[in-house]
């Protein structure tokens, strides 16, 4: 008995565990992609070859904080504001003087959203792989160097540094592994007072959780009838979030970093039918093992219900008194597998993901209703098989 | 002494056939016990060996990210050879490779009007650019090109319009745009052809710009200091975005199979061990006889732990196979490849099936191997 319940809250637990993972692995995994950065870039829309040529548009930034008003906004989970412009920039010990871009952005700061909280943008929001060696720049009077800049030049955190002729402090060495590593970078607001481009920006950078690309969300939204048009809208796909990006940031175009969707789209496609195959398979094997462990069981009881039998309980009542106890099992395995379920559960999200898995109510329901069913089929078989004992034969133990 | 010896292998053939008849007769019970091991031990094998494979198979998806390594031109040097490419084909740790070549041109609608701009003209292998991307339009073949998003938007030009291109040198090109390609990235604001054709609008044939890489997964810095060495004229640098990204990720997704196959592993080594204990709760009574006919515990033990290795090492084998299956039809399902389980696992499904099938032996046979055996056989328990 004790062996029986143990076995199916085993695979109740089983269930319930698994099932709370593969319900969840889409949502988790999602955020987990967010690491690769960035996949909506905004950019003042172009109108004419002159705006290739040279920057002569910009965006506002006081559209920045609408980024969190629109439709998908808790979707949002990362956005950085840049200014880009070139500069002069001579090391103190330096000789020759440099024209590099300059960045002007945030690193981390916490944005006034309307309506009320605050959220935290800056570049460590949308690429989390940027390091930087001493602190980021603040105030009027900071830069921080690219790593590749600073090692050409010796430039090192303290040190001093002339950009377009004013002395600056370098506050840290930034590290990015990419084209960035040969920029310097400002305060958002210190580069814009020093360029007189107040309020400016020429590009922001936006993290967002998106649903996996269809075939749907490829098409043109131009081709839409109104009711796919709305589906569309109030899906989140890539396309559909950084066309509401669009809608708030003034004279704006944005697109999605299509690679970066694309890939997502592919490997939470993966590895959730992963995730659903290997469920589906342990769910069978656990189903299959616990029936195994309730065949035994009763097999050893045959003598018992020989002797049922042969005093006269028909086929019926005898099955309902074996299938009665397999309920009790049922029910009791049921509840203890769940609760164990829930430490589980617990364990592998905070391990894996670093947060809680959802916890979904109707868990309990399901899987008291597969341990109850489990543990009947389980019975049944055996309860048939040992109905066609001849009781005569099976108390003399002649088999 | 050599009554002993006789005596031992008197033992020793008693022993082996009593055991080949108890599992001969009992065919259905060993059945069962062999089907419930192999369950569990399949359930590793399959865990274990997607596991295993989980790394590469993802880490391959993530190829469209991008490139994790940049190869680019060392010292003051403004082009690579493109004999480099053969090179990096031979060599294991690089996956894949694009060449880049890169120019910049002055680009005017066809007519002039609208002015003109200098943008950068992009030289690659346009097949492996557009994977993913949104293309309106055809990949280009000779004398036409792609056009990115913004300078679609600049020109207002549409798919089968011409452009004209200037280059340094003052030769002026007529290319006919046979798609439009938005990226998110650089590209939008590029002309896209193929590598041959910027080589010969430029005069730059056999030169690359740079090598975009893919080595794999957390293999970036490996692949670095290795070519750095093969290439010493040349800059390597791993592109972090890509490589510790996709290194985090995939920890990170290891981390989860392992955990996924640890809770079923467990659960289902736990659920199979009571079919395997209620077999041997099935025959007290035998144990009862053996020990009325003189058989001392240890024998009895060793002869039922006997019995079970067997069924284990059974199970153990069955389990493999199921296990492999499986794992080849979790990763056809989900990754169109298969992962195949490493040979290696099939000793540890023997071993596993066989500590399952002990371990859940050793509670029960104790608990008999306590019982009088007057009493077991008398029936009274």
């Amino acid at each position: 008995m004790a062996l029986m319940i143990v076995s199916v809250a085993m695979g109740t637990a089983l269930l319930s565990c698994l099932l709370s993972i593969a319900l969840d692995i889409k949502a988790r995994v999602a955020s987990e992609l967010r690491q690769f950065g960035a996949n909506i870039t905004v950019e003042p829309s172009v109108e004419g070859l002159a705006d290739i040529a040279s920057q002569r548009r910009y965006l506002r930034e006081e559209d920045l904080p609408k980024s969190k008003t629109i439709f998908w906004r808790y979707n949002i989970v990362g956005v950085a504001p840049f200014l880009h412009e070139k500069v002069f920039v001579k090391a103190a010990s330096g000789e020759k003087t440099l024209e590099v871009t300059a960045a002007g952005t945030w690193f981390d700061k916490e944005m006034a959203v309307p309506g009320g909280g605050g959220f935290r943008a800056g570049i460590w929001s949308v690429a989390p792989w940027w390091e930087i060696k001493g602190a980021p720049p603040q105030g009027r009077q900071e830069v921080a160097a690219g790593a590749e800049l600073a090692l050409k030049h010796g430039i090192k955190p303290g040190d001093e540094l002339l950009v377009d002729g004013e002395p600056f402090r370098v506050s840290g060495i930034v590290s990015v592994g990419g084209p960035e590593d040969g920029q310097v970078f400002f305060d958002l607001a210190a580069l814009q007072a020093m360029k007189g481009r107040q309020g400016k920006l020429s590009k922001v950078l936006v993290s967002a959780l998106t649903s996996p690309m269809d075939e749907f969300a490829y098409r043109d939204p131009a081709t839409m009838s109104p009711k796919e048009y709305e589906k569309w809208y109030c899906t989140g796909y890539v396309t559909s979030i950084a066309k509401q990006l669009e809608e708030v940031f003034v004279g704006s175009k944005a697109r999605p970093l299509w690679n970066v969707a694309y890939t997502e789209g592919r490997v939470l496609g993966r590895l959730s039918a992963l995730v659903y195959l290997l469920t589906a398979f342990a769910l069978i094997a656990s189903a299959l093992g616990v029936s195994t462990t309730m065949v035994a069981g009763l097999l050893k009881r045959t003598g018992e219900i020989a002797l049922m039998k042969s005093i006269g309980a028909d086929g019926f009542k005898t099955a309902l008194v074996f299938l009665c106890e397999a309920a009790v099992i049922g029910f009791m395995g049921g509840i203890a597998g769940y609760l164990l379920s829930l430490v589980a559960v617990r364990f592998i999200g905070l391990e894996v993901f670093g947060t809680e898995l959802t916890r979904r109510a109707m868990l309990l329901p399901v899987s008291l209703t597969a341990a109850q069913v489990i543990s009947l089929a389980g019975s049944l078989i055996a309860v048939r098989k040992a109905l066609l004992i001849k009781p005569a034969l099976m108390l003399k133990e002649v088999r | 002494m050599r009554t002993a010896d006789k005596n031992k292998n008197k033992n020793i053939m008693w022993f082996r056939r009593s055991l080949l008849r108890s599992l001969a007769t009992k065919k259905g019970r060993v059945a069962v016990t062999v089907l419930a091991l192999a369950i569990a031990t399949a359930m590793l094998v399959m865990a274990g060996g997607i596991y295993l494979g989980i790394s590469e198979k993802l880490g391959s998806e993530l190829k469209t990210y991008g490139a994790n390594v940049l190869m680019s031109p060392g010292g003051d040097a403004f082009y690579l050879g493109e004999d480099v490419l053969q090179r990096l084909a031979g060599e294991p740790l690089v996956s894949g490779m694009t060449p880049q070549l890169y120019q910049a041109a002055l680009l005017m609608k066809e007519g002039g009007t609208r002015g003109a701009a200098h943008v950068e003209v992009i030289g690659t292998d346009v097949g492996r650019l557009v994977e993913g991307m949104r293309l309106e339009g055809k990949a280009p073949a000779e004398g036409e090109i792609l056009l990115g998003a913004n300078l679609r938007d600049a020109l207002k030009a549409a798919v089968g319009e011409s452009v004209t291109v200037k280059t340094g040198d003052g030769v002026v090109w007529r290319l006919r745009v046979s798609g439009l390609i938005e990226t998110g990235g650089k590209e939008d604001n590029a002309i896209i052809a193929p590598l041959a054709e910027v080589q010969r609008i430029f005069s730059l044939q056999g030169k690359l710009s740079a090598v975009l890489l893919r080595a794999r997964p957390g293999q970036s810095e490996r692949a670095v200091s290795r070519l750095g060495e093969m290439f010493p004229s040349a800059s390597l640098k791993t592109l972090r975005q890509v490589a510790s990204a996709e290194n985090a990720f995939l920890n990170r997704m290891e981390l989860l199979v392992l955990l996924f196959s640890v809770v079923i592993v467990f659960a289902s080594a736990v659920s199979v061990s009571g079919t395997a204990a209620a077999t041997l709760y099935e025959r007290l009574k035998e144990i009862g006889l053996m020990k009325a006919l003189g058989a001392t515990a240890a024998q009895i033990r060793w002869f039922y732990l006997a019995e079970a290795a067997v069924v284990g090492t059974l199970g153990g084998v069955t389990g493999y196979g199921i296990g492999f299956a499986g794992a080849l039809a979790a990763s056809r399902g989900a990754f169109g490849s298969h992962i195949l389980v490493s040979p290696a696992l099939l000793p540890v499904a023997c071993a596993a099936g066989v500590l399952i099938a002990v371990l859940a032996s050793i509670v029960p046979l104790s608990g008999a191997l306590r019982l009088k055996p007057s009493l077991v056989l008398r029936g009274s328990e």
